[in-house]
């Protein structure tokens, strides 16, 4: 049992208790005494023992009984603990003063009153020991009532009572003594803190208001910081930290305006900072996380409140904990001081919000408006270019900011050692751009000499790091670009920071460290690209009036030029690299490219050449071993080496060293077509190009004589043989040489091959081709090796297949391929020369798609930007074939070869399909008499096109009269293809196929099974097979029959299957959806496949599966399904045409026949007009939210916003009836505007209902002479005369603009604004031409306005499709424009006019 | 498929792996540089990591996948585990 208990004894201890009654022992002038005790039993006793009486030191006795009872609580636990527990709350309830008190005596109630009495009476006599013990007592008792729910009433009332004037002055009294007396001012501290803090600062604002007193001395207090070695104890807190803590939880519990009051107290927030350094973690953690979510964080506050208290001083002071000396215990290390000062400097230093940060316009300094012409004469000024403008070279050394905080705080730090700095200081210049120039002008004393130390190293991390920093928009200029560019100094040093000057740079280069010298090759090529960038900016700035962005960009260029080492230096830092040195050779190659791309004119000033580097790199590359990383960097470096050649003029593309087995360009040109490492980029296609087109081998800029169709031909051979590589190696060094000779050869050729009249033909080949033609003799007769042949001859098939699928003439390759069969010989080489039937010529991206899977990907973003139009046009396939009855006559004069390889057999085919009998009969005959031609002449293949053509015959004969599908002919048609090439992989099957009967079913689709069910006759050969399957069933799709055939034959099912087979190229499933895209554009045909076959749903499971042509997929759904499934029902929706949607300009697929619906436009608005065009709104919004332009309109239907139906009535239709007739009625009306409606005449008679029907669309009925017509309504368009949206008006890049209309106006001629156009997109394909049709309306109202201008604005999102469709109806740009919304992106927009003649 | 965010951590330990390697000589002199205390290390590895960015994502995936492709000897294995992954499991059992 403890008795009698002495304080301050050896026992662990409260950390609260512990220090207080006694003061710390080398205070030896106070005479101490120990207080006396007992222990408590009752509340009834402890009342008795705090009752009031004149002799103190019974006070004290009592408040220390108190004491020990409050200690006992928090240091034991169990039954005990709960009794005295229990003793407190009676005791508490005891001392409760009684209502009716306070009610008579009209003054606040007091709690524990005889408590009060001691103190203030202690405090009369300086009784310091009870001045202490009552600030204890409370203390302990407000902490143990605020963790105790049921108990905060009374704590309150106590709170409330120390919160009256006469205990205040004693809590002063308490807070301002001397300075030693710690045990005096620490509780009390605790106290007022345990009273601001108690029921969640339910009293902080009362004891904030009542400062003069309960923060007396706070200032003072906070700098009574522990003062021996080390750190304090936690469990025994200074002064200080009991000061901060008060201090904090004021900043944390009352609300704005004090807080306001609290901060503008410079004692405190100075006071509060000074000695951070020095006080122990828990205490900083403290600080910093209060001030950042109570003051930084907090949006209320504002700015410059905040500004008071993150002032310099105060940042300084906490970066200086960057460097916190003291040891943090092990139980603290969640988090590092240093790491907690890192996180508030970046949150309080980057956030705007912050009040750190002020606005600023990047990289032009403080002070300058760079839209307004310094020069008096600012007319003549744009004429003088940028020399008029005084301040565009000044700004050298000194940059004025306006973030004059920010820019003093981040010269102390020292981001060359500390890793935090560093990022700190990047991220306070990526925040705000325009201290990067005003820092390195002022930090002169750093020097960018190179030196192997870790200061160098840290100070180049953090070039590198500001270097990549984006430029910001426009250069920092709001909103667009400036008038004029910034001044030269300020962005070079955001692209050079000042230290990478010429001399240092050079030094860096010669170093023989290679870490210094590759580190300087990195920042100079990130420097190169930033510069590239801000050129690139450069250049859409500039405008047409003046000549100030591209004088700029110039003295741009020719400054950096100035203070980077030479293109020679760099070389010979690339050539003292070792052979190891991957990584920097990549680099240096980069920046030698660099220096070529973007400052060509200090590159090519050197005239270096290149080719022995090159092949050193070639040989290197060949002769590698490493693994697949270093073969990867060697091959990146070879790319660059080339790309860096095809600058050097001096470079010998075609001469094949000693070294290296082939040219430079044949060495190029076989690493792209292995591609077995990624070569194959489309940068390293350019180059072959490029070289190609130089030395006139190839035209350039042409499709059929390019490089491409070499390429391509190259690319499909499974394997190059190396007598090929030396045969082009030899034929391109013949060629290149003398690309005359050739060109001669070409011209001769194409004379003795025109004599029918078709006269020259221009680029008809490529020299290259020639040269190869050429030089084929030499190659057989030096070559003995039969599969060298054979493999030369399957290469040269590939080529001219391509060179005719690009285009070439037909007629001078195969002048061509006499020659160079001739050259061959009878070899059996010989045979495996033709010109391959190379049906598709893939498009500039394509070429990389079919060998390899990985390149896709990258182009998958590619297929997704392009527009649906595009996707349309890659789809819609033309019916080709025309049926012109010409074709009759024209075959009689033909060679047999020539019927067939032609076409002209095909066409008279084709006629055994025509509508009028005559005309079939005829071709019938006709068919008859090419069969027996075919069969008498020497052509190689007659007996199988005679049997073809036979068959089909006796298949009409037996139709009796019925018409022949066109899958039959489309069959006839495809099968000449693979007959006059007898290695053709479906030779065979077509012939079983044509053995198999005379006569063939007409509800059969033929070959369909034989290619789908049964594997391919040659391995390989699968999916050219289909290819070919899917060009025929292509062609056979033409009429309702058609569909009703393939959908009988279970065609569709069939081609659904197919594209669930993964290693289905690309190609291939563009074919498929060609096909379905057909079928929609075939009357009824949407309906087949939507209905029977679900194909909206495939499509959607397409889209899903494949990445690259989901873009396709969904056009092709939207093609079929222009608005719901219901619509396929809707009677009046001509489902001819597929491209009614999405773009109402779009052409219409040749195939339609379909004329567009013919619109009425009502002049006379109804008061159903309303609701109607705010159903067209919330149309549009599904439709845009539809295709991905959700950020014209939002998602919200228009319907659903207040008061648009309202604005819609009065804005728009009342408005404009008003207007309408304001003839008639002789009103002035102000708002000049008109509302047109678009209908379309739908029914008439007793079908005819009104409103709405099931489907919510709009009709109206009208009484016509007696009739009932109903009109469907579709769309509207509201025009204003002589009126500018106010955010058109409110532009300042327009204002000219505005102010030339208003002008205009006042001379008669007024301007016509489009408001808004809309159409009802549920109406489907009634739609199209509703836009042309109310375009056609609005012209008319401005003629009849004297009007000589239109104008509309379009959303400009989503790469501007809607901007297109404007100017496809006439409208020509203006100029951007953003519109700022609250809490929202900026809206981009476009306006557009048109000049009425 | 998983793969493909970590392309830039692979190749920054790559990159990080090779110039170490490279520079290795010199990285020795700056360890043993007077200034070389506290960050300098943390701040060295940051600046030799830095190099990544001259390298285009394409890149870096190309060198990151030639890495792998020789890491598994037969490439031809390593596809036809993932199709057969793909197409279910039931044959693993």
């Amino acid at each position: 049992m403890k008795r009698k208990r002495i304080l301050g004894g050896a026992e662990p201890a409260n950390p609260d208790q512990v220090d207080t009654t006694r003061p710390p022992k080398r205070k030896r002038n106070v005479v101490h005494e120990a207080p006396t005790s007992e222990e408590v039993y009752s509340a009834r006793q402890l009342r008795q023992l705090l009752t009031f009486e004149q002799d103190l030191r019974k006070s004290r006795h009592g408040l220390q009984s108190f004491k020990d009872l409050l200690d006992g609580i928090y240091n034991e636990a169990g039954e005990k603990d709960e009794a005295k527990m229990e003793i407190v709350v009676q005791f508490l309830d005891m001392t409760k003063p009684r209502a009716a008190e306070a009610e008579t005596e009209d003054e606040a109630p007091v709690y524990l009153a005889d408590i009060m009495e001691a103190w203030s009476m202690a405090s009369q006599m300086s009784n310091e020991n009870v001045m202490s013990a009552v600030a204890v007592v409370l203390a302990l008792l407000l902490k143990l009532i605020s963790a105790h729910v049921e108990l905060v009433p009374s704590g309150l009332g106590i709170a409330r009572t120390i919160l009256q004037r006469r205990q205040q002055e004693l809590l002063a009294k308490n807070l301002s003594a001397d300075k030693g007396k710690d045990f005096i001012i620490s509780p009390t501290l605790r106290l007022l803190r345990e009273v601001i803090c108690l029921d969640g600062g339910a009293l902080a604002l009362p004891a904030f208001r009542a400062r003069t007193y309960t923060l007396k001395s706070l200032a003072r207090n906070m700098g009574l910081r522990f003062l021996g070695d080390g750190i304090e104890d936690p469990k025994r807190p200074s002064v200080r930290t009991n000061a901060v803590r008060v201090f904090l939880s004021c900043v944390k519990f009352i609300h704005v305006e004090a807080k306001r009051d609290l901060l503008s107290q410079k004692d405190l927030v100075a006071a509060l900072m000074r000695s951070l350094r020095d006080d122990p973690p828990y205490l900083i953690f403290e600080v910093l996380n209060t001030l950042r979510s109570s003051v930084v964080l907090d949006q209320k506050l504002s700015k410059d409140v905040k500004i008071r208290l993150l002032n310099s001083q105060s940042l300084a002071r906490i970066a200086s904990l960057y460097t916190y000396k003291h040891q943090q215990s092990a139980e603290e290390d969640s988090q590092s001081v240093a790491q907690a000062a890192h996180d508030f400097l970046v949150a309080a230093c980057t956030s705007p919000s912050a009040g750190i940060i002020r606005s600023q316009n990047g990289y032009y300094p403080d002070g300058l408006d760079p839209d307004v012409l310094l020069n008096a004469q600012s007319d003549g000024a744009g004429l003088l270019g940028l020399e008029s403008v005084s301040w565009i070279d000044s700004f050298v050394d000194e940059v004025p900011v306006r973030n004059t905080l920010l820019s003093d705080f981040i010269q102390t730090l020292r981001p060359w050692s500390s890793l935090k700095q560093n990022e700190l200081l990047v991220a306070i210049l990526s925040a705000c751009p325009e201290l990067i120039a005003n820092y390195f002008a002022n930090k002169k004393s750093f020097s960018f000499d190179p030196k192997l130390s870790a200061t160098w190293i840290g100070y180049s991390t953090l070039l590198f790091n500001t270097i990549r920093l984006d430029i910001p928009q426009f250069f920092g200029h709001s909103k667009k670009y400036a008038r004029l560019p910034p001044p030269t100094a300020v962005v070079l040093g955001n692209i050079l920071p000042l230290p990478l000057e010429l001399k240092a740079l050079s030094k860096c280069l010669s170093q023989k460290s290679n870490l210094v010298s590759f580190f300087a090759v990195r920042i100079l090529v990130i420097s190169l690209e930033k510069l590239s960038t801000a050129l690139d900016m450069h250049r859409k700035a500039s405008n047409a009036s003046d000549t100030m962005w591209q004088d700029a960009s110039r003295r741009l260029i020719d400054e950096f030029c100035r203070r980077v080492p030479s293109i020679k230096e760099v070389i010979t830092a690339y050539r003292a690299l070792s052979e190891d040195d991957l990584l920097q050779r990549v680099a240096a190659s980069r920046l030698l490219v660099l220096y070529h791309d973007v400052i060509p004119q200090a590159a090519l000033g050197a005239k270096f050449d290149f080719s022995p580097v090159l092949s050193a790199a070639i040989k290197r590359f060949e002769s590698a071993r490493g693994n697949g990383e270093e073969a990867s960097l060697r091959l990146l470096e070879l790319e660059n080496l080339f790309t860096v050649a095809k600058y050097s003029p001096s470079m010998k593309w075609f001469a094949r060293s000693d070294k290296s087995q082939a040219s430079p360009f044949i060495t190029l040109l076989s690493l792209y077509t292995d591609n077995s490492q990624g070569f194959a980029t489309p940068n390293v296609q350019r180059i072959l190009g490029f070289i190609a087109e130089e030395h006139e081998l190839v035209i350039r800029l042409s499709k059929v004589t390019g490089l491409r169709p070499l390429l391509l031909a190259l690319r499909t051979l499974p394997d190059v043989d190396p007598g090929i590589w030396t045969f082009l190696d030899n034929c391109s060094d013949r060629c290149a040489r003398s690309p005359v000779k050739y060109q001669e050869l070409i011209s001769e050729l194409v004379v003795e091959n025109s004599k029918d009249g078709d006269g020259a033909v221009e680029d008809a080949l490529s020299p290259l081709l020639m040269t190869m033609v050429e030089q084929l003799p030499f190659f057989v007769s030096s070559t003995t090796d039969k599969k060298s042949l054979v493999n030369m001859a399957d290469f040269l098939s590939n080529y001219l297949g391509y060179t005719k699928a690009a285009g070439g003439s037909k007629k001078l390759l195969k002048a061509v391929l006499d020659k160079l069969s001739s050259a061959l010989g009878d070899s059996k080489a010989r045979k495996h020369l033709s010109i391959l039937d190379q049906t598709t010529f893939p498009d500039e991206m394509d070429i990389d798609q079919v060998p390899q899977q990985k390149v896709m990907a990258s182009q998958d973003d590619e297929n997704a930007r392009l527009s649906e139009e595009q996707l349309q046009e890659v789809l819609a396939v033309p019916i080709t074939i025309s049926k012109d009855n010409s074709a009759l006559v024209k075959w009689t004069s033909k060679s047999p070869e020539e019927l067939v390889e032609e076409g002209y057999t095909a066409s008279v085919v084709w006629l055994l399909a025509s509508e009028h009998p005559s005309i079939r009969k005829e071709a019938l005959t006709s068919v008859i008499k090419i069969a027996a031609k075919i069969k008498e002449s020497s052509y190689e293949e007659s007996e199988q096109v005679w049997l073809l053509l036979s068959e089909l015959i006796e298949t009409v004969r037996h139709s009796d009269g019925a018409t022949i599908p066109n899958s039959l002919l489309a069959f006839v048609c495809r099968a000449l293809d693979v007959l006059k090439v007898p290695t053709h992989c479906l030779y065979p099957k077509l012939n079983t196929f044509l053995t198999r009967g005379p006569v063939w079913d007409l509800e059969k689709i033929p070959l369909v099974q034989d290619i789908l069910q049964e594997g391919p006759t040659e391995d390989d050969a699968y999916y050219t097979e289909l290819s070919w399957l899917f060009n025929y069933l292509l062609d056979s799709l033409r009429t309702t029959e058609d569909v009703g055939l393939f959908h009988k034959r279970k065609v569709f099912e069939r081609l659904f299957a197919l594209n669930s087979n993964p290693y289905m190229g690309p190609n291939l499933r563009i074919q498929t959806l060609k096909i379905i895209y057909r079928v929609s554009s075939i009357e009824g045909g949407s309906d087949t496949l939507i209905t029977r076959f679900g194909v909206i749903s495939w499509l959607e499971s397409q889209k899903a599966v494949s990445g690259s042509d989901a873009g396709l997929c969904s056009t092709a759904k939207k093609c079929l399904m222009p608005t719901d499934g219901a619509d396929i029902r809707e009677p009046l929706a001509p489902k001819v045409s597929p491209l009614a949607d999405v773009n109402m300009s779009a052409p219409a697929s040749s195939s339609s026949t379909a004329s567009p619906p013919s619109f009425e436009i009502r002049e006379e608005l109804i008061p159903e007009d309303t609701s109607f065009i705010t159903a067209a709104f919330d149309s549009c919004v599904a439709h845009l939210a539809a295709v991905d332009c959700a950020g014209m309109w939002g998602t919200q239907p228009f319907s659903e916003k207040d008061g648009f139906a309202d604005s819609v009535r009065d804005d728009m239709v009342v408005a404009s009836e008003r207007f309408r007739n304001s003839g008639s009625t002789g009103e002035a009306v102000e708002d000049k505007v008109r509302t047109f409606i678009t209908e379309a005449r739908v029914g008439s008679g007793a079908d005819a209902g009104d409103g709405l029907d099931d489907s919510g669309l709009h009709y109206r009925v009208s009484d016509d002479g007696g009739i009932t017509v109903r009109y469907l309504q579709v769309g509207a368009v509201v025009v204003h005369l002589d009126w500018f949206p106010h955010y058109i008006e409110s532009q300042a890049g327009f204002a000219a603009l505005v102010g030339k209309a208003k002008e205009a106006r006042s001379q008669g001629a007024p301007s016509v604004y489009i408001e808004v156009m809309v159409s009802d997109f549920r109406v489907g394909h009634a739609r199209r031409g509703v836009g042309t049709a109310l375009m056609g309306r609005v012209r008319e109202f401005a003629a009849e306005q004297g009007a000589k201008t239109l104008f509309v604005d379009s959303w400009s999102g989503k790469g501007g499709r809607l901007v297109r469709y404007y100017e496809s109806l006439g409208f020509v740009a203006v100029d951007d424009f953003l519109v700022e919304r609250k809490n929202k992106d900026p809206w981009p927009g476009k306006l557009l006019r048109m000049d009425l003649l | 498929m998983s793969g493909k965010n970590s392309v830039p951590s692979d190749f920054a330990s790559y990159y990080l792996q090779q110039a170490t390697k490279e520079l290795a000589e010199d990285l020795d002199k700056v360890r043993g540089a007077d200034d070389f205390k506290g960050d300098a290390l943390p701040l060295l590895i940051k600046a030799l990591q830095q190099g990544t960015a001259l390298f285009s994502p394409a890149d870096q995936q190309r060198i990151v996948e030639a890495g792998k492709k020789q890491t598994t000897p037969n490439a031809d294995d390593d596809t036809s585990s993932s199709r057969s992954s793909s197409t279910g499991s039931d044959e693993e059992q």
